[in-house]
C-alpha cells in the first residue's frame, strides 16, 4: 500500500513540526499587557516574559553617561499609572519623551522595576497612524515656520 | 484634477464591476461578444485607473495640500522624486498603486490571450475584475486619496525621513508587483476551475506571471531587509516582524508553488494541491497588504481601530470558500494522472519540498497572528518572539537546504542504490571537506557546521549537475567546456535556471548562519583619541563635527580604522536631525567587504564622551549577493525560447538522464 506509507510519513512530519512549534511557543511566549495590567499582576509576572506598551513619561529620561542604559518611566493614557524601565542597548532614533514605546523583558518584582531587553518606539508613518494623528493635526499657518 | 481623480476612480469601479459580472455571464453563457465586452472594461479599467493615477501624482507635485493625502505624506520642500513615491507612502495612495498594477497585469494578460485560452478567459478576466472592484470600493468609499480638508495647511507633514531613501522609493512597489502578480495565476486556475478546463493550460498560461511575481517578492523582501541593515542600525536585516512575516509567507507559497507545478507538468500529479497553493499565495498576499497598511498586528489592540480590517476579513473569506467550493465541485476530474511510487523518487521529494515550504509558513503565519488569536481566544494578548520564528523555521529549512541538494540527484519513480551511490559520493565528500574547513578557521558550534556542510553538499550537486550535463552534451557536439554549459543551460533554461536560484540559495544560507551565529556586537564610550578594539579591528575616534544644510543638521563622528596596526580605512556615523521631524535619525557606516561588515551607529554624545555601537557582521554581503544571483537566476528561466520546442529539449534530456542513471 503505496498510499498507507506517505500518509504515515506525512503524519510523522505534522506531528514534528506540530511539537516544535508547541515547544517553540511555549519557550518564546510573551504577554502582552498595558501598564495597568502588568502592575495589577506583577507579583505572578516574576521573570516571566512580558511586552508592555505605553507612552515615555515626560522629564523621566535619565541616561547613565558613558553607557547605553537608559531608565525612564512608561506611563498609560488612560490611567495615570506608570512603570519603571531599565534598559541596556541600542536606543531607537524614535525614542523621545511622549513617544509610543513597546518593552519587552521581565518584571522584577523585588525591585519594583521592569527590566527591558529589547525597546521598540514606533515611529509614526511606518505603519498607519490610528486616529490620533488625524490630518487636522497638519500644522496651519499661525504654526508654521 | 481632484474632481478628475474622483471621477475616474468612480469610473473604475464600474468598470471593473461590469467587467466581473459580464465575464462571467460570458464564461457561462459561452458568448463571444460578451466575453469580448468583459475583455474591453478591462482595458478601460487600466486606462482610467492611469488617468486617476496622475492626478495623484499631480496634486502631489504641484503641492496641493486642500487634498488630505497630499497633506499628509507630502511637503514643498521634499525633492520631487520623494513627492513622486509619496503616491504610497500612506495607505489610500498603495492601495490605488494596487489597483494600478492589477490593472496593467489584467491589460497584459487581456492583450496576450486575445486569441487564446478562450474557456478560461471570460473567468479569468472576471475574477481580475472582481479583485479590482474590493479595491476599488475600498479607495471611493473607505479611504478615497482625493479627501480633501476644510482648512488648507500651508505645509504638509511630510513622508517620514526614514522612508526618504533609495530602498523606500522602489522595496514598495518591488513587493506589490510580487503581490499583485500572484492574483494572475490565481484568476486563471479559477478560469480553469469555473469552466472545467482543467489541463495545465492555465499552469502554462500563468507560468512566466508566477516566476515574475516570484523574482519581485524575492527582490522586494531583499530590500526591505536592506533597509532595515543600512537605516534602523540595530546591526541585523531581518526581525521577524509582522511586517516581514507578510512578505515572508506569500513568498514561501510562491515558491512552494513553483515547485509543484513541475511534478503536475511532467507528471499529471498534485492536481488539486495546485489550486489550494495558487489560492493560498493569493490570500496571503492579500493578507500582506492588510497587515502591511493596518498595523493591525504591531500594535496593541488596534484591531477595532482599522476601518478596513472587517472588509478585508470578510473579502479573503469569500474568495477561499467561493475557490473552495469550486475545487470541491471539480474533485472527481481532478485525480491524479499517476500515483506516487517510493520516497526515494524525485517526485516524493517535490511532494516533501512543499511540506516544508508549508509548514514555515504555517509557523510563521501561526507566530504573526498569534496575538490576535490569543486575544479573541483568552482575552489576553500574547506574542511570541524572535526565538519562536528561529527555532521552528531553522530544522525545517536546514531540511530543505538538504532537499535541495538531493533532489536534483534522485531519480523519477524509485532511485536505485547504484543511482545513490553514484550521484551521493562527491557531493557528500564536498560536505565533509567545508565542515572540516569550517572547523579549521574556527567554527566549533554544532548548527553552523551542520548548515555549513550541507551548504558544501549542495553547492557540489549543483557543480556536479552542470559538469555532467556539459560532458554529456560534448560527447554529442565536441565543443569547449563553457560553450557546452552555456549551450546546456540555453536549452534548458527552467532545470539550469533553478539550479542558478538553488546557488543563490546556498549563498543566502551561508550569509544568514554566518552573521546570526558570528556576530560580534559591543558598545564603546570614548573621548576624542581614544581607541578601541572590536574584532580584528582597531578603530581610533578623531572627533565630532558638526553640519547643516536646508534640510537637516547633521552631526558626524570620524573614526579611523586600523587592521594590524595599519591605517585602512576611515568611517563616518552620523546623525541626522531633519528640520520637519523631532526624532534623529541614525546613519549607520558600513564598511562591506566580503568576509565581514564593520557596522558603527553613533549612539549618543555626552560632555566629550561619545558612544558607539559596534558591529562586527560576517559574510552579509552574501545574502545579498545570492539574492542577486536567486533573480538572475529566475530571470534566466524567463528568457524567451529562441528555439520553440521546449518540451522535446527537456523530454531530451530526461532521457539523458535515464540514459545516465541506467549506465
Amino acid at each position: 500500500m503505496p498510499h498507507a506509507k506517505f500518509i504515515v510519513a506525512g503524519t510523522l512530519i505534522i506531528g514534528a513540526i506540530v511539537y516544535l512549534m508547541f515547544s517553540g511557543i511555549n519557550d518564546s511566549m510573551v504577554y502582552y499587557y498595558s501598564v495597568s495590567e502588568l502592575l495589577a499582576s506583577a507579583d505572578d509576572l516574576n521573570g516571566k516574559g512580558v511586552r508592555v506598551s505605553g507612552y515615555v513619561a515626560p522629564g523621566t529620561i535619565h541616561r547613565t553617561p558613558g553607557t547605553s542604559e537608559v531608565e525612564f518611566f512608561v506611563f498609560e493614557k488612560q490611567s495615570d499609572r506608570r512603570v519603571p524601565v531599565v534598559y541596556r542597548g541600542i536606543i531607537p532614533d524614535t525614542f523621545k519623551e511622549n513617544a509610543e514605546v513597546v518593552v519587552e523583558g521581565t518584571y522584577q518584582a523585588d525591585q519594583r522595576r521592569f527590566q527591558a531587553n529589547t525597546l521598540l518606539a514606533k515611529c509614526p508613518s511606518k505603519y498607519e497612524s490610528q486616529g490620533d494623528q488625524h490630518p487636522d493635526d497638519v500644522p496651519l499657518q499661525k504654526e508654521a515656520k | 484634477m481632484i474632481e478628475l481623480g474622483q471621477y475616474c476612480l468612480f469610473g473604475a469601479l464600474l468598470l471593473s464591476a461590469y467587467g466581473m459580472v459580464i465575464g462571467a455571464l460570458g464564461g457561462w453563457r459561452k458568448s463571444l461578444p460578451l466575453t469580448r465586452s468583459a475583455e474591453n472594461a478591462a482595458i478601460a479599467a487600466f486606462g482610467i485607473l492611469v488617468a486617476t493615477s496622475v492626478s495623484l501624482w499631480y496634486l502631489l507635485l504641484t503641492d496641493q495640500f486642500v487634498v488630505e493625502y497630499v497633506a499628509q505624506y507630502s511637503t514643498s520642500k521634499m525633492p520631487a522624486v520623494y513627492k513622486f513615491t509619496a503616491f504610497w507612502g500612506g495607505q489610500s495612495g498603495s492601495l490605488l498603486l494596487w489597483a494600478l498594477v492589477l490593472s496593467f497585469f489584467s491589460f497584459i494578460a487581456v492583450v496576450q490571450n486575445r486569441h487564446r485560452n478562450r474557456e478560461l478567459m471570460p473567468y479569468a478576466v472576471s475574477v481580475l475584475m472582481g479583485i479590482l472592484l474590493f479595491f476599488t470600493v475600498l479607495l471611493n468609499f473607505l479611504t478615497n486619496p482625493f479627501n480633501t480638508l476644510t482648512q488648507v495647511p500651508v505645509d504638509g507633514q511630510g513622508l517620514n525621513p526614514l522612508l526618504q531613501n533609495a530602498y523606500m522609493v522602489i522595496h514598495p512597489p518591488a513587493l506589490y508587483l510580487g503581490y499583485i502578480g500572484v492574483s494572475l495565476p490565481f484568476a486563471f486556475a479559477m478560469g480553469a476551475l469555473m469552466s472545467g478546463k482543467l489541463d495545465t493550460s492555465w499552469i502554462r498560461t500563468t507560468r512566466q506571471w508566477s516566476l515574475i511575481s516570484w523574482v519581485f517578492l524575492t527582490f522586494g523582501i531583499a530590500l526591505g531587509g536592506m533597509w532595515a541593515y543600512e537605516e534602523l542600525g540595530w546591526g541585523g536585516y531581518w526581525a521577524w516582524d509582522p511586517v516581514e512575516n507578510a512578505s515572508f509567507m506569500p513568498w514561501l507559497v510562491s515558491t512552494a508553488f513553483l515547485h509543484s507545478v513541475m511534478i503536475t507538468e511532467k507528471k499529471g500529479m498534485l492536481r488539486t494541491w495546485n489550486f489550494i497553493l495558487v489560492l493560498l499565495a493569493f490570500q496571503l498576499s492579500i493578507f500582506g497588504t492588510f497587515i502591511t497598511r493596518s498595523g493591525v498586528i504591531s500594535s496593541v489592540h488596534s484591531f477595532a481601530l482599522s476601518n478596513l480590517g472587517p472588509f478585508f476579513v470578510v473579502f479573503l473569506a469569500s474568495t477561499a470558500l467561493f475557490t473552495v467550493f469550486w475545487i470541491v465541485y471539480r474533485s472527481p476530474q481532478l485525480k491524479s494522472e499517476q500515483r506516487m511510487k517510493s520516497f526515494l523518487s524525485r517526485e516524493a521529494s517535490f511532494l516533501l519540498n512543499n511540506w516544508l515550504f508549508l509548514s514555515i509558513c504555517f509557523a510563521v503565519f501561526w507566530g504573526t497572528v498569534f496575538p490576535i488569536l490569543s486575544e479573541w481566544v483568552t482575552g489576553e494578548k500574547i506574542t511570541v518572539s524572535v526565538p519562536f520564528f528561529n527555532n521552528v523555521s531553522m530544522p525545517l529549512a536546514l531540511a530543505l537546504l538538504i532537499l535541495t541538494g538531493v533532489c536534483p540527484l534522485i531519480a523519477w519513480r524509485k532511485a536505485s542504490a547504484k543511482n545513490f551511490r553514484r550521484n551521493f559520493l562527491y557531493p557528500l565528500a564536498a560536505g565533509l571537506v567545508t565542515g572540516l574547513i569550517a572547523v579549521a578557521v574556527g567554527v566549533r558550534s554544532l548548527i553552523p557546521l551542520v548548515f555549513f556542510s550541507a551548504c558544501g553538499f549542495v553547492m557540489a550537486t549543483i557543480v556536479f549537475e552542470f559538469y555532467k550535463g556539459a560532458r554529456a552534451r560534448q560527447t554529442i557536439r565536441p565543443t569547449g567546456f563553457l560553450t557546452a554549459v552555456k549551450d546546456l543551460s540555453l536549452m534548458n533554461k527552467r532545470r539550469y535556471g533553478g539550479f542558478i536560484i538553488h546557488a543563490g540559495v546556498v549563498l543566502v544560507f551561508f550569509g544568514i548562519i554566518a552573521s546570526s551565529f558570528f556576530r560580534i556586537e559591543e558598545e564603546f564610550s570614548v573621548r576624542q583619541g581614544d581607541f578601541f578594539k572590536i574584532g580584528d579591528y582597531t578603530l581610533v575616534f578623531k572627533g565630532l563635527s558638526e553640519r547643516s544644510d536646508p534640510e537637516k543638521n547633521v552631526v558626524t563622528a570620524k573614526l579611523d580604522v586600523l587592521k594590524n596596526g595599519a591605517k585602512i580605512d576611515e568611517v563616518l556615523a552620523e546623525k541626522h536631525f531633519h528640520h520637519k521631524s523631532e526624532q534623529p535619525m541614525t546613519e549607520v557606516s558600513i564598511r562591506p567587504t566580503l568576509k565581514e561588515d564593520l557596522y558603527v551607529v553613533l549612539a549618543g554624545w555626552d560632555k566629550g564622551v561619545v558612544s558607539f555601537h559596534v558591529f562586527v557582521n560576517p559574510l552579509v554581503q552574501w545574502i545579498w549577493i545570492g539574492i542577486g544571483i536567486m533573480v538572475l537566476g529566475g530571470l534566466f528561466v524567463m528568457l524567451p525560447n529562441s528555439k520553440p520546442p521546449a518540451a522535446h529539449v527537456s523530454r531530451a534530456v530526461d532521457e539523458e538522464e535515464a540514459k545516465d542513471v541506467a549506465a
